[in-house]
């Protein structure tokens, strides 16, 4: 049982508690003991780690002098300001999360009002539409990264053999062609989780309003506009944040597919952390880290704010 | 049995192992008598580059633990090559170092710097198997002259220059020897639309890997003696120019050069898309397999009169926080040994590097092999022993790829390249 401490009468009625049996007080730490556990094990893989990130950010480390890390406060933020790779960062990570977001949205949406019409094989087309999510990213990636090679891709061969092309592209070897193909890859990825997500929601629409809707001569579009899209709305808003979030933070496909290349055209902030990782700078890679999770908390904290006022108000 | 290119299959080597256990080292028998008669356990972390690398290396510390019934080896081979070097460092910084780990020669000198690598030269000094290394793989161990041996290699990476030799024959063209004349052999040989003549890499630090021997070999020292950076300077930039050019001007490289690795040049040269390839050994066995006699080998051209192949030796070392040293030796000792070496080196593309096992008839009939032992004299890597190395090699490959797209000029990038050698950016 709680006890609650609070003003009662204008008195303070901490004197009830203190006068409560013993093993009754003693009853006060049992939830604290029921979520101690997770508590201890959040701090041992989630805030000690981030914590010593921020900490990293603040130091010269790299793995291989270790030994010889030291504190240098606010430098590897004022290196940022100037480091050509980390600003364009900013515009690549804005330009990923806003293609494959969006891409993604605007396929589940009609994927999902599709799967949630009745036809025959309907299960069997669910459970093909969620297979790109099933796949390992890294197995996607070198699908795809096959696929449209400049020596045997698939790709190139479909478009030569329909007239499209005259010759084999390297897609991969361009700064845009390499960004959107990586994106399409993502966004083949990522879009069921939308969809699947999206037709849960659909289904929970009660059947009533569109046939009221239908019985007033409303168009399917009106239908849609007025009865879908504002059950929808909550969360399509959850759900771009979410994945704007998991995009910020994406390195898979983008690693295998283009090493971030060619040479900075497809560096995300989270792909120069791990860059940096990978060259053993693990300070200024922190500080990296750090400043993409600050931008990407302001940012959301904005998001939700703004939401609170419209969309769930 | 051995093929045509003088590589032996696994089941071959699996078989013999067991039963040459004893007789590993000339000289030597590991079951008759230990050095080590106490129970030891160690922890020794390397790389595989594939599943059936995994497979040779558990084979290989399977038999080094049935050997002997002391030392107890538990072997974690599940990370590649860079993995194994972080993974190394972070659990040496945690007080969790394995006792022994698998290196290339260009990690050699940072293990060493940063206190992790326990020199073996006291007990490698003993041993009496020591003068069965090749003289320029003891440089290789030590680093650098004055460094006392560091670590014991267990195979050396040649790489030579592949070529289509029936188009070569048909054009009436000579295996180029010089950095001029593959140039010139390149443009020459190239069909539009049909083949390159150069089979060139843009991704990754291995894209500008081939080059280093000619920049060598030019007299290029990417940092003299007395540490001064000479890696922009003209004739540096000279070869930069004509390589890069291969690909922007010549058009004498394929037009996917700029997001090709391995796989994708691999696959070029399989399926007779590129006339020329400088690549390691390795890749023999696989390309002989697939063009037979139509696909030869000749030292990588050089660009002076000082010639140059690249060899990057391959190996383990023990770590200062290892307890057990003389097991720990004992055990590199084994891997240094034929069984193994025949599985993990020869098997695999890889030449030993003691003259012992350098007569082993997969070696000897095999051509490839060949032009890499009989030019064993300029074996040479380039200063992986400086303090920057890391910082160039790890940091490079970007502006290669801008290069290539001629977003920058070889000259900047000669520049760019010689700042990351004197520790900047």
């Amino acid at each position: 049982m709680t006890v609650h401490v609070g003003k009662i009468g204008g008195h303070i009625a901490l004197g009830a508690a203190m006068r409560l049996p013993r093993h009754r007080r003693r009853m006060d730490f049992l939830p604290y003991a029921f979520v101690a556990p997770i508590l201890l094990l959040l701090a041992a893989i989630s805030f000690y780690p981030s914590l010593y990130a921020v900490w990293l950010s603040t130091t010269n480390a790299s793995l291989l002098r270790l030994a010889q890390a030291h504190f240098v406060g606010l430098h590897n933020f004022v290196r940022l300001a100037g480091d050509s790779v980390f600003l364009n960062g900013l515009w690549h990570t804005l330009r990923w999360d806003l293609t494959v977001v969006l891409s993604e949205l605007a396929l589940a949406v009609p994927v999902a009002l599709f799967l949630n019409q009745k036809f025959p094989g309907r299960a069997l087309v669910r459970a093909a539409v969620v297979l790109p999510y099933i796949l390992p990213p890294a197995v996607t990636a070198l699908l795809w990264l096959y696929m449209f090679d400049g020596n045997f891709g698939v790709m190139n061969d479909l478009l030569v053999r329909v007239g499209l092309q005259e010759h084999y592209v390297a897609w991969l070897s361009g700064g845009t062609s390499s960004f959107l193909v990586t994106a399409a890859a993502m966004v083949w990825s990522g879009m069921p989780l939308m969809a699947i997500v999206l037709l849960a929601v659909l289904q929970t629409i009660p059947t009533e309003l569109y046939e009221a809707a239908s019985v007033d001569g409303a168009s399917a579009w009106q239908r849609f506009r007025r009865i879908t899209l504002p059950h929808l709305r909550p969360t399509i808003a959850f759900l771009l944040l979410l994945r704007t979030i998991w995009m910020s933070n994406y390195i898979d496909m983008i690693f295998i597919m283009t090493r971030g290349g060619p040479g900075f055209s497809n560096y995300t902030e989270s792909v120069y952390s791990f860059m940096l990782t990978q060259q053993l700078e693990v300070g200024y890679s922190s500080a990296v880290a750090v400043a993409l999770a600050l931008a990407l908390m302001a940012a959301s904290a904005f998001y939700v704010r703004h939401l609170s006022r419209t969309v769930l108000a | 049995m051995p093929d045509d290119t003088g590589v032996a299959s696994r089941r071959t080597a699996l078989k013999t192992l067991g039963l040459a256990a004893a007789a590993m080292v000339p000289g030597r028998g590991f079951a008759q008598a230990p050095a080590v008669r106490k129970k030891v356990s160690l922890a020794f972390w390397t790389w595989s580059d594939n599943p059936s690398h995994q497979k040779m290396l558990v084979d290989s510390v399977d038999a080094f633990n049935k050997s002997q019934s002391f030392i107890t080896v538990a072997l974690d081979a599940g990370s590649r090559t860079m993995e194994v070097q972080q993974k190394v460092l972070v659990a040496f910084a945690a007080g969790a170092a394995p006792d022994i780990a698998g290196a290339v020669q260009t990690h050699i000198q940072d293990y060493f710097n940063a206190g992790i690598l326990w020199p073996i030269d006291p007990l490698f000094q003993k041993w009496d198997q020591k003068a069965d290394y090749f003289p320029n793989i003891l440089a290789f161990m030590r680093s650098k002259p004055e460094q006392p041996i560091l670590y014991m290699p267990q195979r050396i990476l040649p790489y030579i220059l592949y070529y289509r030799a029936d188009w070569f024959d048909a054009a009436g063209l000579k295996p180029p020897a010089t950095y001029d004349a593959f140039i010139a052999a390149a443009r020459q040989i190239t069909k539009p639309g049909e083949h390159a003549g150069y089979a060139m890499r843009g991704v990754d630090y291995y894209a500008v890997q081939p080059i280093e021997p000619i920049w060598g070999s030019a007299g290029v020292q990417f940092v003299t003696a007395d540490g001064k950076v000479d890696f922009a300077d003209p004739t540096a930039v000279t070869v930069t120019e004509k390589w890069i050019g291969m690909f922007t001007k010549d058009k004498s490289a394929q037009a996917s050069a700029i997001s090709d690795g391995y796989p994708q040049l691999f696959s070029l040269m399989e399926r007779g898309g590129a006339a020329m390839w400088i690549y390691g050994t390795h890749a023999n066995p696989q390309l002989n397999a697939a063009l037979g006699d139509r696909i030869q080998g000749v030292p990588t051209p050089n660009a002076g009169q000082t010639p140059r192949m690249l060899a990057n030796p391959e190996g383990d070392f023990i770590t200062t926080s290892c307890k057990e040293k003389e097991a720990a030796f004992e055990f590199l000792q084994f891997m240094g040994s034929a069984d193994p070496v025949g599985m993990l080196a020869i098997s695999r593309g890889y030449l030993p590097v003691r003259k012992s096992l350098s007569n082993d008839p997969r070696i000897q009939g095999n051509r490839f092999f060949k032009i890499a032992t009989d030019h064993a004299d300029t074996w040479w890597t380039p200063p992986f022993s400086w303090q920057n190395w890391a910082n160039y090699q790890n940091k490079i490959a970007p502006y290669w790829q801008q290069a290539l797209r001629q977003e920058i000029t070889p000259k900047q990038w000669n520049e760019q390249a010689a700042a990351l050698l004197r520790g900047e950016g």
